[in-house]
């Protein structure tokens, strides 16, 4: 990946070119496996569950019209679970590659640095101070200052071209920040349960959410993911050096705000409905870049539908873990994550070196 | 060093236990570290003679003699506190605050255990045993009978229509629950019974959807202050199963005051009346749509 300067009337595509290790599989190959796997797990989402239902049954509800119980369960409380399980992970992985793409750096993801936290956190202030259940936009919105600070922070802490140590430090610290408020306001709160679903805040899930999250957040984070999808051109010229970047005609601040923008906007929403699903962004964008090439632009739209892909499918995975109350879903993205992180940070050993 | 703790103990029981032996059947300063035992004391003994009740007696949420103790100290269920106010009797849940009861006792203090009230006979059992402790037998089997003549005014024939009952969380009682036995007696059928829970547990929102009880009962305790435990009760699924109007079979939902049937006690009765008059209304709604 040594940048190269070429002369050319269309600089950008050339220079993609270029720097394109050979992918082993095509793009829209790609792109066509991910989105098939996302339609056969969106459909054992809404078959997967302590009561069985037929797949017939599953079709007909979903087509509409009679209203009985079957309907009732998988319109209201699988559907929004499954609707959720793609959403939230589409916008974690897309999340991790821009900001992998913007920090140039492999490690930057939204719950390692402290983003998801910090979402948390704003939407933990709005939901249990009472300001959610008047003003039900307040939850998301929370969630995004929340994400807001959190990247504006990491940013101002590290900065562009970072060490990779430097950017997990200051990760390190606005995580156990954001944790340790959270669990305070949780605390605080006089209803002894809210004590409880620190759980679900710093653990994730997508249990029994109902359409009207999805009704909450999805418009956000489409807002969020079309600000993060149109970036992939800047990110590809910002892997040649911000000073080529810029000659290339992109305006590194309007970039850099974007990309900050656009993952508050995603990450706040959804984190506000599932509480902090970790590891997504960090997994899901290294298993998949080898296969388009390292471009960060291409990395975009693969890392959104290949953290669908992830989380349907540890969503999946939580139903059948245990009896009772439902495994937490960032427990199990832990659980493929953590070691994952570790292999990548003996990578990273092992090329500094 | 075993035997001077022996001695101390010895001497520490004679101090302070030696005066409840003296002052015969009734002690005059008793303590209570649970709730439950709380409200068998405030409607057996005389208030002058309650020198100590937990936090949660004076809570409404959770008591149903919550005007009675106002102005009763209060503990929290520590050795400290109730050390300080020389209690001549000690009553205490089996369960609830193991080290402390083992603490006291070890300090020589008379302390009673009750068994959690999980059935009706268990009710029974512990109203008149804490009657019998305090001296109160006669007071006791008033109460217990005024209890069964207005439980035997409670009609049980017709049909009985299932009912569950859905807390934060979607936790649930089983089986060997106070609960089952109060809606048992109000003409129900229990869902969770049947569905072969034991004691307690979680109920999954669409597995209660699924079974479609005629009766939701839920159970909030300050739903007041947000939590997504409580936000399961307002989902939209259960309204919508509320609502259904298939094949002409009414459903409804009530709200029990976790007071009226989280402990035994006389109170429960206002549980299975308030029951058996939802009953009575679904029954009569299925009759004549």
């Amino acid at each position: 990946m040594t940048p190269k300067s070429s002369p050319s009337s269309s600089p950008v595509s050339i220079i993609i070119d270029e720097n394109a290790a050979k992918p082993r599989i095509g793009f829209s190959l790609l792109v066509g496996i991910l989105s098939f796997l996302i339609v056969l797990l969106f459909f054992a989402s809404l078959a997967a569950g302590p009561v069985s239902i037929s797949f017939f049954q599953i079709l007909s509800s979903l087509k509409g019209g009679d209203q009985s119980l079957i309907h009732i369960i998988i319109e209201q409380i699988r559907l929004p679970r499954a609707i959720l399980a793609i959403t939230v992970g589409a916008t974690l992985g897309l999340a991790g590659a821009a900001l992998q793409g913007l920090l140039q750096n492999p490690l930057a993801e939204p719950g390692l640095i402290g983003v998801s936290g910090c979402a948390a956190l704003g939407a933990v202030i709005m939901f249990y101070t009472g300001i959610s259940a008047v003003f039900a936009l307040a939850l998301p919105l929370g969630g995004i200052v929340g994400a807001l600070i959190a990247v504006v922070a990491i940013y101002g802490l590290a900065g562009r071209e970072s060490s990779i140590l430097t950017l997990v430090l200051a990760g390190v610290a606005v995580n156990a920040f954001a944790a340790a408020l959270t669990t305070l306001a949780l605390s605080l709160s006089p209803n002894p349960y809210a004590a409880f679903e620190i759980f679900f805040w710093l653990l994730g899930s997508l249990a029994d959410r109902s359409l009207s999250h999805v009704y909450l957040s999805l418009p956000l984070m489409v807002l969020g993911w079309v600000l993060l999808l149109s970036m992939g051109r800047a990110l590809d010229a910002l892997t040649l050096g911000e000073d080529t970047a810029r000659s290339l005609g992109f305006n590194l601040g309007r970039v850099q705000a974007q990309v900050v923008i656009g993952t508050a906007l995603a990450v706040g929403a959804a984190v506000a409905i599932s509480g902090i699903i970790g590891f997504v962004g960090l997994v899901v964008p290294h298993l998949l870049r080898p296969l388009v090439g390292y471009q960060p632009g291409k990395l975009l739209l693969v890392s959104a539908l290949g953290g669908a892909v992830l989380t349907s499918a540890a969503d999946i995975a939580v139903r059948f873990v245990m009896n009772g109350p439902e495994l937490k879903l960032g427990v199990l993205t832990a659980l493929i994550g953590a070691p994952f992180f570790l292999y990548l940070i003996l990578q990273i050993r092992k090329e500094m070196r | 060093m075993v035997k001077a703790f022996r001695f101390c103990c010895l001497a520490i029981s004679m101090a302070f236990a030696a005066p409840a032996l003296n002052a015969a059947e009734k002690p005059q300063r008793i303590a209570s570290l649970n709730v439950c035992t709380d409200q068998l004391v405030l409607a057996l003994a005389q208030r002058s003679r309650i020198a100590s009740i937990t936090f949660l007696a004076v809570n409404p949420d959770t008591s149903y003699y919550h005007q009675q103790a106002q102005n009763i100290p209060i503990n929290y269920g520590t050795a400290e506190e109730i050390l300080g106010i020389k209690p001549d009797l000690i009553v205490a849940g089996s369960y609830t605050t193991p080290a402390t009861t083992a603490l006291l006792r070890k300090l020589g203090h008379r302390v009673e255990l009750f068994a959690p009230d999980d059935s009706l006979k268990q009710m029974r059992t512990n109203i008149k045993r804490m009657a019998s402790l305090l001296g109160e037998v006669q007071k006791g089997q008033q109460l217990i009978r005024d209890m069964d003549i207005r439980l035997a005014g409670v009609a049980q024939t017709g049909r009985k229509p299932v009912a569950v009952i859905f807390r934060a969380n979607g936790f649930t009682m089983g089986r060997h629950s106070l609960i089952n036995d109060i809606l048992t007696i109000a003409g129900f059928r229990h869902l969770s019974a049947e569905m072969s829970m034991a004691r307690a547990g979680f109920l999954p929102l669409e597995k209660m959807i699924a079974a479609d009880p005629a009766l939701i009962i839920f159970g909030k305790y300050k739903p007041e202050h947000p939590s997504i435990a409580h936000q399961l009760l307002e989902h939209p699924a259960l309204s919508m199963l509320l609502a259904l109007r298939a094949s002409g079979k009414k459903r409804d939902s009530i709200v029990i005051p976790s007071n009226l049937w989280n402990c035994g006690g006389p109170f429960i009765v206002e549980a299975v009346e308030k029951l058996a008059q939802k009953r009575k209304a679904l029954l009569k709604a299925e009759v004549s749509p």
